[in-house]
């Protein structure tokens, strides 16, 4: 045998594991080879030392800490919990912060366009035709009162009919709908109103409803949403009376997060004041002007006084949701032209719109009023 | 030495590792603290000997037995369950040594309970006991861990060469000359020490 066959050997003579026949040449080999016998003598030294380590006692409690964990691990449910776990943060924690966080970023988000809107808001006459929208209720309606107070004696109709369409819950039947529009607008306008809910809320919108909605001081103010419908943009009561006050969402409380999808959406521009209005009669326009002859020139005057090129708010836009009856669309995009020139639109599908009437749905309308002087 | 016995000892009580296991797996979750307090003891010393730090040792420790609760399921009962468990062990304090290697190692001290095991020392023999144990433990964390781990179960643990292969999961032919040159990694990192030993001698 050699010196590297026995050295192969050694461990397993060490241990006696050999068979007899190898543990006889090993040990042969050993009497006669001093190199051989020194590398034994390292090896079982080696063995030794390893084998009298002493065995060390695990730590105090460590049987009871290890059980306190099992404990723990077996009482935690599994999955996306034990994801977690490490953070020591229980999921309310979190959620709560999360939910924090979404209402900073929606505050922060409204606070930062109320001051962009606000600087505009002073300056916005001055490119708004002298005749406001507002007073385009009187258009289809010859008898519409011609002094003030007769105007606001009218309200309360306005009111009624606008809380009728309120009250009527969305599943109602179109057909329904529309023929208490109908019968709104058939109604003679008494001033007083028979539904004490109605005249309150009257009460509430009245002041409100004598501003034309695309007047300068309400961008910015954020209460188009209490607007009386008949008033708005200042449809004929046709339309008016059938738009839900409820769905004249403050264009500054739509973030882009919370922006509804609309079903149609258009790009109109202001019309001057002398071409706007064409359907209007001379008796009308002669009432209109009578009626706001206390607003009118103080905003023409605003007009003229300040050159566009100083306006801040050249650029102001105006966004404006109505919610529109599938069957009355085509009325309202008809009125809507006539009010102002449309420079797009993007109109809902035959399809949609033939679900939307079959379903009862309103369309969402998004109308983008954009002033003359806007590129 | 009691470490031979310490599988005697665990069926003597009354139920095996395995059936122990088979309640764990039941849902019972007190059969598994008979397998904390049977193997605790061998588990802790290896890895202590692995690592060579007491504080690292028992973190491990816990973290192979946890480990084992977690897949006791998976636990089919066709190995010894101390088998399974050195493997456990074994693959944790390897991948502990790795994390502390990587890191400046820190010198550590063997720590003064190795003394107290040995029936009445001299303070001179304590002294070079020690001493020569502080070497042996620092030449056992400069081997590889896989040759540590050979080392430590076969002249430590005295497991026997069939049960090596099955923790490390090779042939015993494997083992043997894993083993073997093991040894001699060791013996040649505490040659200068013995021959300064000797001639001192």
């Amino acid at each position: 045998m050699t010196c590297a066959e026995v050295q192969l050997l050694l461990s397993e003579y060490i241990e006696k594991s050999l068979d007899t026949v190898r543990m006889k040449a090993v040990e042969t080999h050993l009497l006669s080879c001093g190199g051989c016998h020194a590398e034994t003598e390292g090896l079982m030294d080696c063995i030794r030392q390893i084998s009298e380590l002493p065995l060390l006692d695990p730590p105090i409690g460590f049987t009871q800490r290890v059980m306190a964990h099992v404990r723990d691990i077996e009482s935690r449910p599994a999955g996306w919990r034990r994801v977690l776990a490490p953070f020591r943060i229980g999921p309310p924690i979190q959620a709560t912060a999360l939910v924090l966080v979404a209402i900073v970023a929606v505050f922060l988000y409204q606070k930062e366009s109320q001051i962009r809107g606000n600087p505009a808001s002073p300056a916005v006459p001055s490119i708004l035709p002298s005749r406001s929208l507002s007073d385009d209720h009187s258009a289809g309606k010859p008898e519409q009162p011609v002094a003030s107070a007769q105007r606001r004696a009218d309200t309360p109709r306005q009111a009624n009919s606008t809380a009728n369409t309120v009250r009527s819950p969305m599943r109602e039947s179109r057909k329904t709908a529309s023929a208490a529009a109908v019968a709104d607008q058939s109604k003679p306008k008494t001033p007083s109103s028979p539904d004490p809910e109605a005249n309150s809320a009257g009460d509430v919108k009245n002041p409100l409803s004598r501003r034309g909605p695309i007047q300068a001081q309400e961008i910015g103010t954020g209460m188009e949403g209490l607007r009386s419908s008949s008033d708005s943009f200042g449809f004929g009561p046709t339309i008016g009376g059938s738009l839900r006050p409820g769905f004249f969402l403050p264009e500054r409380s739509l973030s882009p997060v919370t922006e509804p999808s609309a079903d149609a959406e258009f790009v109109v521009r202001r019309r001057d004041a002398q071409t706007r209005d064409p359907n209007s009669s001379v008796r009308s326009e002669s009432a209109r002007q009578s009626a706001e002859s206390d607003i009118a020139p103080a905003v023409a005057k605003q007009s003229l006084a300040s050159p566009p090129s100083q306006s801040p708010s050249i650029n102001v836009r105006e966004i404006r949701w109505f919610a529109v009856p599938a069957d009355q669309y085509n009325q309202f995009r008809k009125d809507l032209a006539s009010e102002a020139s449309i420079d797009s639109e993007k109109t809902i599908g035959a399809s949609e719109r033939d679900f939307a009437l079959q379903s009862n749905r309103e369309l969402l309308i998004k109308v983008i009023i954009v002033s003359p002087a806007e590129r | 030495m009691d470490r031979s016995n310490q599988t005697k000892e665990m069926v003597a009580d009354g139920i095996s590792d395995a059936e122990c296991v088979r309640r764990v797996q039941r849902g019972e979750t007190d059969a598994f603290e008979t397998l904390v307090r049977r193997h605790e003891k061998t588990i802790f010393n290896l890895v202590y000997r692995m690592l060579g730090d007491t504080e690292e040792a028992a973190e491990v420790s816990q973290e192979v037995f946890l480990s084992a609760f977690r897949a006791a399921g998976q636990f089919r009962g066709d190995a010894n369950f101390s088998t399974w468990l050195y493997r456990i062990a074994i693959n944790h304090a390897s991948t502990r040594r790795k994390t502390l290697n990587s890191r400046q190692r820190k010198v550590v001290p063997i720590e003064s309970a190795d003394s107290l095991h040995d029936p009445q020392p001299g303070p001179l023999e304590i002294l070079e006991q020690q001493e020569i144990r502080e070497k042996v433990q620092v030449a056992l964390n400069q081997l590889e861990p896989d040759d540590a781990a050979v080392i430590l179960l076969r002249d430590l643990q005295d497991v026997s060469y069939n049960e090596v292969a099955h923790v490390l999961e090779i042939p015993v032919g494997t083992v043997k000359s894993r083993l073997h040159r093991a040894r001699q990694a060791l013996k040649s990192r505490l040659k200068s020490y013995f021959s300064a030993e000797r001639k001192a001698v």
